[in-house]
């Protein structure tokens, strides 16, 4: 059987917006509950192109004209959910206009399931206030000033004035006197309310997630018509949420940095769940520890060692974890917009460092190999970061099987610090001051001449040959390599180091070689192709096998 | 006809017609005993312009009474802007359907009051020179 879905997208395929439309006016939409056609309709709405999107709030929209309908509160917030969680609605769309009918029949945005809606929906109405198509831009403006209920939903002090801000520029664009006078009076009452909100409901937390379980039952995920569908809607609504939540964490309590993380485990392995997820999920949180280190790392400034994620409020019923992180406004600014620039997917990627997407899919990696799918979102005080999409372990496609199954590594265990008496250099530097790898930063690149990057590239370096820990200490062999009287000696060493390491003893595996002589420096491409799934293109692992290659040419002619 | 006819005969022509414009606007509420409100409807082959809009809108508006004609002053005036920036884009279709314009939603006693634009088919409220 086949969809509302997948009908509609047929017609569109044929360019055919009128029969797509009469599709969906032909549907018995029952709102007064959520059944089948409201579900499938939620997926035309999530996942249908934007087209259909448009299509399907348009109908929408005039059904809600009768004041007869009755309409249901699960009903309202899925379908409303369903649209928000879309990675993008362009800011012409016309469905910036027929949602506010959707929107206005909430009756009450104080209400926990709604009001963890509404940073992503002011996210949403800011940009129809400002992107510039005067109809959608005075539309928005209509529905806050005429819909004064809308100011009891929480927000932070700058969201507000953001809020503020853009009204009052399409305001002072309207010519007509009397309009504008009414829509300024609606307004100013919006605003005055909306100034003394604080919100408090404690169910805020659990609501969303507890409504979406109810909504999507497992059975109905299994047998259900367009039951797959259906799993994408939930999990990109859940993504939704888990961003909410982060944004709610920041408006109530007014953290830097807040960060939630949602981890579940895929399907079939759910007899594992019930065994090992309290290691499993204690050992994701570490791994997104690390990631946000990573990042710091890279775009930091000033080399800074993060704080640990300290857990602030945990789901009830679920692994969905609210921590804060205690840094700075401009570091947690800094963080959150990397975030952010990941969250755009392909969109970002020139926005996004290379650096940090790179850490991203190793830490996506290494998730899915303990199979978790893992949603994590951040939110800081400034109104375009309170509510910043969820990056998801879903985001990223699976790898695909290298040919040499048994052997793997990741590309964070190929080094790219080519010169090895720098990679010596960093660790002498790094016993002399072992508290301090800001004060080791600072030396090693007056002395190098070189850039932030690439002393990143060799301390990553140092931790690929085991000389540093992850806590950028320096190991007993930091200390046995600089005690070591000759460079020869230590290139020695370093080479032993290298044969231990996983990219050392992946090499001798693929290769089957029993001595360092015997690996062939000059298959370094081939062999990262065959055994690193992230570096897989071509013109990517050449580059990356340079420095396996330079380093390889100094062990052999000292070993 | 009678007033349940007049509705009906509305109904029809916006929901069973073939017409490729079609749409209606209305004036409802509690204080209108009419069913379906006071309306005008169309099924046309051609695009409804701007100006046709207004037209629309003025003649259920010469329908209301004076009180319902008051209560009704705001939605009016947003219902015409909404047509009148539907045209500043060339037209709009179906899939910008505009929410229904209310006299005071937070007022039980008047929370029915509104005029509503419905966008059935086809480009609608086209600048008048570009019909021509």
């Amino acid at each position: 059987m086949t969809t509302i879905f997948s009908r509609v997208e047929q017609f569109l395929d044929s360019n055919d917006t009128d029969g797509a439309r009469e599709q969906v006016a032909k549907i018995s939409l029952n709102l007064s509950r959520v059944d089948t056609t409201i579900r499938n309709f939620a997926a035309l709405l999530a996942l249908g192109s934007q087209n259909a999107l448009e299509i399907g709030l348009g109908v929408l929209g005039r059904k809600l004209l009768n004041h007869d309908t009755e309409i249901n509160n699960d009903v309202i917030w899925l379908l409303l959910a369903a649209v928000l969680s879309r990675q993008n609605i362009t800011p012409d769309s016309p469905s910036r206009i027929s949602i506010l009918g959707l929107i206005s029949c909430v009756k009450d945005w104080k209400s926990p399931i709604f009001a963890l809606l509404t940073p992503a929906l002011d996210s949403f109405l800011k940009v129809s206030l400002s992107e510039g198509n005067l109809l959608i831009a005075e539309q928005t403006l209509d529905f806050i000033a005429m819909e004064e209920i809308y100011a009891e939903a929480p927000r932070t002090k700058a969201q507000f004035q953001n809020l503020k801000f853009l009204t009052q520029l399409v305001l002072d664009k309207v010519d007509d006197l009397e309009l504008k006078d009414e829509w300024a009076k609606g307004l100013d009452a919006f605003f005055e309310k909306a100034n003394k909100i604080k919100y408090s409901d404690e169910n805020i937390w659990s609501a969303g997630g507890n409504l979406l379980k109810e909504i999507y039952k497992p059975k109905i995920l299994k047998h259900g018509i367009g039951a797959n569908y259906s799993k994408q809607v939930k999990d990109n609504i859940f993504k939704l949420i888990t961003s909410s939540l982060a944004a709610i964490k920041t408006i109530i309590e007014g953290n830097n940095l807040s960060i939630t993380v949602r981890i579940d485990s895929l399907e079939e392995i759910d007899n594992l769940k019930e065994k090992d997820s309290w290691s499993v999920n204690a050992s994701a949180i570490y791994k997104l520890q690390r990631l946000f280190q990573e990042i710091a790392d890279v775009i930091f400034p000033q080399m800074t060692k993060l704080p640990k994620l300290k857990p602030t409020q945990a789901i009830p019923g679920s692994w969905t974890i609210i921590f804060q992180m205690d840094i700075t406004p401009y570091q947690s600014n800094l963080l959150a917009r990397e975030i952010a620039y990941l969250s755009l997917g392909e969109d970002g990627e020139n926005k996004s460092n290379s650096d940090v997407v790179d850490s991203w899919k190793e830490c996506v990696a290494e998730l899915k190999e303990d199979n978790l799918i893992v949603d994590l979102a951040v939110s800081t005080n400034i109104s375009e970061l309170n509510f910043v999409r969820a990056i998801s372990t879903e985001d990223i496609p699976n790898l695909e099987d290298s040919r040499s199954p048994n052997i793997r590594i990741l590309s964070r265990d190929v080094p790219q610090g080519g010169n090895l008496e720098k990679v010596i250099e960093f660790s002498s530097l790094l016993i002399k001051y072992p508290s301090s790898l800001s004060t080791v930063r600072q030396d090693f690149l007056e002395s190098n001449e070189v850039d932030k990057r690439t002393f990143y590239y060799y301390r990553r370096s140092a931790e690929i040959l085991g000389l540093t820990n992850e806590q950028n200490q320096p190991t007993n062999d930091c200390h046995m390599l600089n005690r070591l009287s000759t460079q020869s000696a230590q290139i020695r060493f370093l080479a032993y180091k290298f044969m231990s390491s996983n990219v050392g003893s992946a090499w001798f595996d693929w290769q089957d070689a029993k001595d360092l002589s015997e690996i062939q420096t000059e298959r370094a491409t081939e062999f990262l192709i065959a055994v690193c799934p992230s570096l897989s293109e071509e013109s990517t692992a050449k580059r990356r096998a340079q420095t396996l290659q330079s380093w390889l040419k100094i062990f052999q002619a000292n070993f | 006809m009678v007033d349940c006819d007049v509705y009906l005969a509305n109904f029809d022509r916006v929901n069973m017609s073939n017409a490729p414009y079609r749409g209606r606007v209305q004036a409802q509420g509690d204080d209108i005993k009419e069913k379906g409100g006071y309306s005008e409807s169309w099924a046309q082959d051609i695009p409804v312009t701007d100006q046709d809009g207004l037209e629309f809108l003025a003649k259920i508006e010469t329908k209301c009474n004076e009180s319902q004609r008051e209560l009704r002053k705001s939605p009016f005036k947003r219902a015409r802007r909404f047509i009148e920036n539907a045209s500043k884009e060339g037209g709009v279709r179906p899939e910008s359907q505009p929410r229904s314009f209310y006299y005071r939603k937070d007022d039980k006693k008047y929370s029915s009051v509104r005029v509503d634009i419905e966008i059935a088919s086809g480009l609608t409220f086209i600048p008048v020179e570009q019909a021509k």
